[in-house]
């Protein structure tokens, strides 16, 4: 009897406390990445091209930055937009040091579009636990590698 | 067949099939909800990975619903007079994600497999231990270290690559408090790290490379964690400091758990500073809340609400994770899993708010 009740007051605490937690927050004054909107510097709301700076926006910075930053960041590579290209054009991977990072030209010896793919030689795809890129995501950053991953 | 031959040939089986589902790591309520220390029921003293006779134990008497059938009674892991022990842990799952705007979509297979062994190079002095992920892809080390200890392990010091000791060692390595710091069970790290087990104490201070320091970064990292048990419940503090030619990393977690009739609670907080180009640092904030249910033996409703400020300096930019997870654990050595997690983020970012429902099959040995 006191254990039915007991189990019944834990229950009710918890459904109590796992619905009265709020959602996400409101994004008032911030872009697509989380950060205060510059007026002086409109960026496109919709559309990803196969360019660094749209990768960057629409990928690294949203996506990738969960984990991929800072001073602990997995492999050492940090996805932020100060540090993503540095440390990945004609960088060797950690985890395959024959292949680069990202190969200009060759997208499909680039490590970083096996890792997105999920045929990387070593570990898990990436992003880390999904959701994973779009097919179309993923054909941009191609195009972009194929171009000679230009800056 | 004799009889042995059959028993071999059933756990030969047994282990083929949990070689083709995928992978675990730890589930710090149990330990909550026992009342015992991490190191009680794993070979590493930190917990997470290989178990020990007791965790065996534990894992085949006090989690199952249902009693192993005989032919696979009597595994503990242990060989050659327990200076050899073997286990492993994989799983695979199926995820469904729906996305605002966007295509539902569905992803399967495994998602990690890894096998533990731990050698008693000098019984009760000198061990070594191995956690090698051997799918998805090529075979990967994750930890691979070699321990001298005094006998009950009182003081221990690893030297290799191990996990680093901050905060709850979780399962999920995707919760707020785990990506946000940066330590995980998917991130090792390489050096040294000197603990010791009091009665009512665990403390570690681990001196490592720092994970982010690779190639022509340079740097170190230092962590430590102190725990202090009672009858209670139990409470720790950890700090993480990283010296990086990229920029330095300074982390502060405090975490505990508690019991409340079938109820086990985890929580944890975590901020975590990072210097940034220029001067002035980027600052967030991870909370962890867990409730664990037990609805009976062998039923796992776990709870748990999270919660990360990506930015301190900016506002409106947090963001939730809320999931609510069944596991049925039928027998021991195999648990299914069932959950949903509903994502909150800012409306800029559709999948920051995204809906998952997942079924996961884990087996361990």
């Amino acid at each position: 009897m006191k254990t039915s009740m007991m189990q019944r007051a834990g229950l009710a605490a918890a459904l109590l406390w796992l619905a009265g937690c709020g959602g996400g927050g409101s994004g008032y004054g911030l872009d697509s990445n989380g950060q205060p909107s510059n007026p002086s510097t409109p960026s496109d709301p919709n559309a990803m091209t196969a360019t660094f700076a749209s990768i960057q926006a629409k990928v690294f910075t949203p996506v990738c930055t969960a984990c991929h930053t800072g001073a602990s960041a997995p492999q050492g590579l940090r996805l932020d937009a100060a540090n993503s290209y540095a440390m990945l054009v004609n960088v060797a991977s950690n985890e395959v040091p024959s292949l680069k990072r990202v190969m200009p030209g060759d997208s499909a010896n680039s490590y970083i579009v096996q890792k997105i793919e999920g045929h990387a030689a070593v570990g898990a795809r990436m992003p880390l636990g999904g959701p994973y890129l779009d097919a179309n995501t993923i054909t941009l950053i191609r195009q972009w590698i194929d171009k000679g991953a230009p800056q | 067949m004799s009889g042995g031959l059959r028993r071999l040939c059933g756990l030969a089986l047994f282990a083929l099939g949990l070689m083709l589902v995928g992978a675990a790591r730890a589930e710090p309520y149990l330990a909550i909800r026992a009342g015992l220390k991490c190191v009680a029921c794993h070979a590493n003293p930190t917990g997470g990975g290989l178990r020990n006779a007791v965790g065996n134990a534990f894992a085949q008497g006090s989690i199952p619903a249902n009693a192993l059938p005989d032919a696979l009674q009597g595994w503990n892991g242990s060989l050659l007079d327990d200076r050899l022990r073997l286990g492993g842990d994989f799983r695979t799952a199926t995820t469904r994600t729906s996305v605002r705007g966007q295509p539902t979509t569905s992803v399967g297979g495994t998602e990690q497999a890894r096998l533990y062994a731990d050698v008693q190079l000098i019984k009760d002095w000198l061990g070594a231990y191995i956690d090698q992920q051997v799918a998805p892809g090529r075979s990967e080390r994750q930890e691979a270290y070699v321990r001298l200890q005094t006998p009950g392990l009182g003081w221990y010091a690893k030297a290799g690559q191990f996990y680093l000791p901050f905060g709850w060692r979780l399962q999920d390595s995707l919760a707020f408090v785990r990506q946000a710091s940066g330590v995980s069970m998917t991130v090792p790290d390489k050096g040294i790290e000197l603990g010791r087990e009091g009665d009512s104490y665990s403390a570690q201070l681990a001196y490592t490379n720092g994970p982010g320091n690779k190639g022509s970064v340079t740097g170190h990292q230092l962590t430590g964690q102190l725990v202090w048990l009672q009858s209670w419940g139990r409470v720790g503090a950890a700090t993480a400091h990283v010296t990086s030619s990229a920029g330095n990393r300074r982390a502060y977690g405090l975490f505990g758990g508690t019991t409340t009739g079938p109820l086990a609670w985890l929580g944890e907080v975590d901020l975590i500073s990072d210097d940034v180009a220029g001067g002035g640092s980027h600052r967030q904030l991870a909370t962890l809340l867990e409730a664990n249910w037990l609805v009976q033996q062998g039923h796992n409703l776990k709870f748990t609400a999270e919660f990360l400020d990506p930015d301190r300096d900016v506002a409106h930019d947090h963001r939730v994770r809320h999931s609510l997870v069944y596991e049925y654990t039928p027998i021991a050595f195999a648990q299914l899993r069932f959950g949903y997690r509903r994502y909150g983020g800012i409306p800029q970012r559709p999948v920051d708010s995204r809906r998952e429902g997942f079924a996961e099959l884990h087996a361990l040995f």
